[in-house]
């Protein structure tokens, strides 16, 4: 049973044959090779792992950062990064930066937030004398933020993979989100002023406080999503419908930018794009349910525990798995394939269990951004028409930065934990 | 994207998914936000839209995983399969649509025996039989030999052309 799981897996994974569905091959083939089993195991079980309440926070996100985005909120948002940053060297690498940082609290996902952004800063930075490569790669490592500042779609997915509380890792990600983003800002500043790129004109407070209250509406969302879950008024998912809904009158009455003929291509984008993720979700309970038959989990970590007792060689190892599957695979499939094996590792070892979701989350949102495979390059690579191979070059020095980071992060857990037990 | 061209059929069929799709999502948010304005403004959640709304959400899942076929949304791990020579790639989307054809049968099949199961079980809130639930897979089983089918006529078409060409 567990060859026929393992072996369909490998060649699913490589012919390409799309995850959710190898998942769900794997599982079928392993259920057929026992012969006892019956196969009507897999419907039974895909229903049972997508009917969640927690999992509706996932197309909710998405939904309330495409309406924002359409509804005219990330041109505001690059208003206001531009009058904020815009004057310090590298002016406009910097506002996109900015700009990402924003926009993650209102988008919960990396490409929603590359192409908001993108889209406006990367043209922009062309005419200015920037180089195109370097314009996107900016953009694609600051995008990362998107699922690390909250909402992010890929805490959603740990907390219920992981079964930890998802207000809690949304709340974690504050502070590491901000500590990245500044991260960026720096290795910005600095390869800017080794390549000479300009700045812009600076602004007054004036001009700042008037771009900021242009902007007010739509940073209110972040205010009432996060307010929500951290006084227990709401739960995640409760607040990303509110955020749906918020979006949708801020973009209809007060920015005016939406009109009724956007909502079906909108809708319509989010249940595909969630449909994606909820096909690897749904085909991951059945396979799951195989492997734990098969007991994988547990000789999985013991394998691991067995080769050192030192925790943190044990923690730095998962980080580099995480790392490296990040540069070929999908996040939401490493979620659901490694850490089912991870997450007991990690409560064996005494990792505090929010900390190991946000450096996870963290890792994996690194790994978006890392050739030859990561969404956060296709999306900027669409936006901007230049290559994998002429991204990579230029992307290089921010992910040696966002590493750093992330070795930081993971071994000072304050950082992560501190205002989720300030909170909760 | 190099689609094929659709017949007046076709269309028509695909954008009455779409529609279906996007009310659906539509019809989520609304409630969901509905349930939270009743439960925290008139203490009064009504017990059944929850369930609902998780009902709807596995629906619009199914579905929209199905026509995603055509729409090119699932990922897989292609740093392989680009190690081949480029010619071939086509042949690999044959390999792989069939081998989601075979899937999709093996779901029709079974889901539909649960589906009947499933006919006399009341759902806890809303009292409607889970087979209604349990239908989604086999649905999204005859979507996907639909859509597979397509793109592994497409993808076949590519390949001959291609040969045809060097």
């Amino acid at each position: 049973m567990l060859f026929a799981l393992v072996s369909t897996l490998v060649i699913c994974f490589l012919i390409n044959v799309p995850i959710g569905f190898a998942l769900g091959m794997a599982a079928l083939a392993s259920l057929i090779a026992s012969g006892t089993m019956p196969v009507s195991m897999i419907p039974q079980r895909m229903v049972a792992g997508a009917n969640s309440f927690p999992l509706l926070a996932i197309p909710f996100f998405m939904l309330a950062g495409a309406i924002m985005e359409r509804g005219g909120v990330s041109r505001r948002i690059v208003n206001m990064a531009s009058a904020l940053v815009g004057h310090i060297s590298g002016g406009l690498a910097a506002v996109s930066i900015v700009a990402c940082t924003f926009f993650a609290a209102i988008s919960g996902s990396t490409p929603a937030t590359a192409a908001a952004v993108g889209t406006l800063t990367i043209p922009e930075m062309e005419k200015r004398g920037y180089d195109r490569s370097y314009a996107s790669a900016v953009v694609a490592s600051a995008s990362c933020l998107g699922v690390i500042i909250p909402p992010s779609i890929t805490m959603v997915i740990f907390g219920i993979v992981a079964n930890v509380s998802v207000g809690q890792l949304l709340i974690g990600g504050i502070i590491p989100g901000l500590f990245l983003s500044l991260i960026l800002i720096c290795v910005n500043y600095f390869r800017s002023k080794q390549l000479g790129y300009p700045t812009e004109e600076k602004r007054n407070w004036k001009q700042r406080w008037r771009t900021f209250t242009d902007a007010i509406w739509g940073l209110m969302m972040p205010i009432i999503i996060l307010g929500g879950i951290m006084s227990g008024v709401f739960t995640p998912t409760e607040s990303a419908a509110i955020a749906v809904v918020y979006g949708l009158l801020v973009s209809f009455f007060i920015y005016k930018e939406l009109s009724l003929k956007d909502l079906v291509p909108i809708f319509y984008r989010a249940s595909l794009n969630s449909a994606m993720i909820m096909l690897l979700i749904a085909a991951a309970s059945p396979f799951g349910w195989v492997m734990t038959i098969e007991q994988v989990p547990q000789m999985a970590s013991s394998a691991i525990l067995g080769l050192s007792d030192n925790m943190h060689i044990i923690y730095l190892l998962m980080l580099i798995i995480y790392l490296i599957l990040g540069t070929f695979m999908e996040t939401a499939a490493i979620i659901l394939l490694v850490v089912p094996i991870f997450a007991p590792i990690a409560e064996s070892l005494g990792i505090d269990m929010v900390h190991f979701g946000v450096v996870t989350v963290i890792a994996l949102a690194i790994g978006m951004a890392t050739p030859p495979v990561g969404i956060a390059l296709f999306a900027t690579c669409g936006i901007s028409n230049i290559t994998i191979g002429q991204i990579t070059k230029k992307v290089v020095p921010f992910l040696i930065a966002l590493i750093a980071g992330l070795i930081v992060l993971a071994y000072v857990p304050i950082l992560s934990t501190f205002l989720p037990k300030l909170l909760f | 994207m190099n689609r094929p061209k659709e017949t007046a059929f076709l269309g028509c069929f695909n954008t009455s998914i779409k529609w279906f799709l996007a009310i659906i999502m539509m019809t989520m948010a609304g409630l969901s936000f509905y349930q939270v304005v009743m439960r925290y403004a008139f203490n009064n959640a009504p017990s059944w839209s929850e369930e609902l709304v998780r009902f709807l959400f596995i629906w619009n899942s199914f579905v929209a995983a199905a026509i995603g076929i055509r729409e090119h949304i699932h990922i897989g791990v292609d740093v392989f399969v680009n190690l081949l020579p480029k010619k071939f790639i086509p042949l690999m989307e044959v390999v792989v649509n069939l081998g989601i054809i075979v899937f999709s049968v093996y779901m029709v099949w079974h889901g539909w025996s649960v589906t009947l199961m499933t006919h006399r079980q009341p759902s806890p809130a809303l009292g409607i039989p889970m087979s209604l639930v349990y239908l989604s897979i086999p649905v999204m089983g005859v979507m996907l030999i639909f859509y597979c089918s397509l793109e592994t006529l497409s993808a076949w078409k590519r390949f001959t052309a291609e040969r045809r060409g060097a």
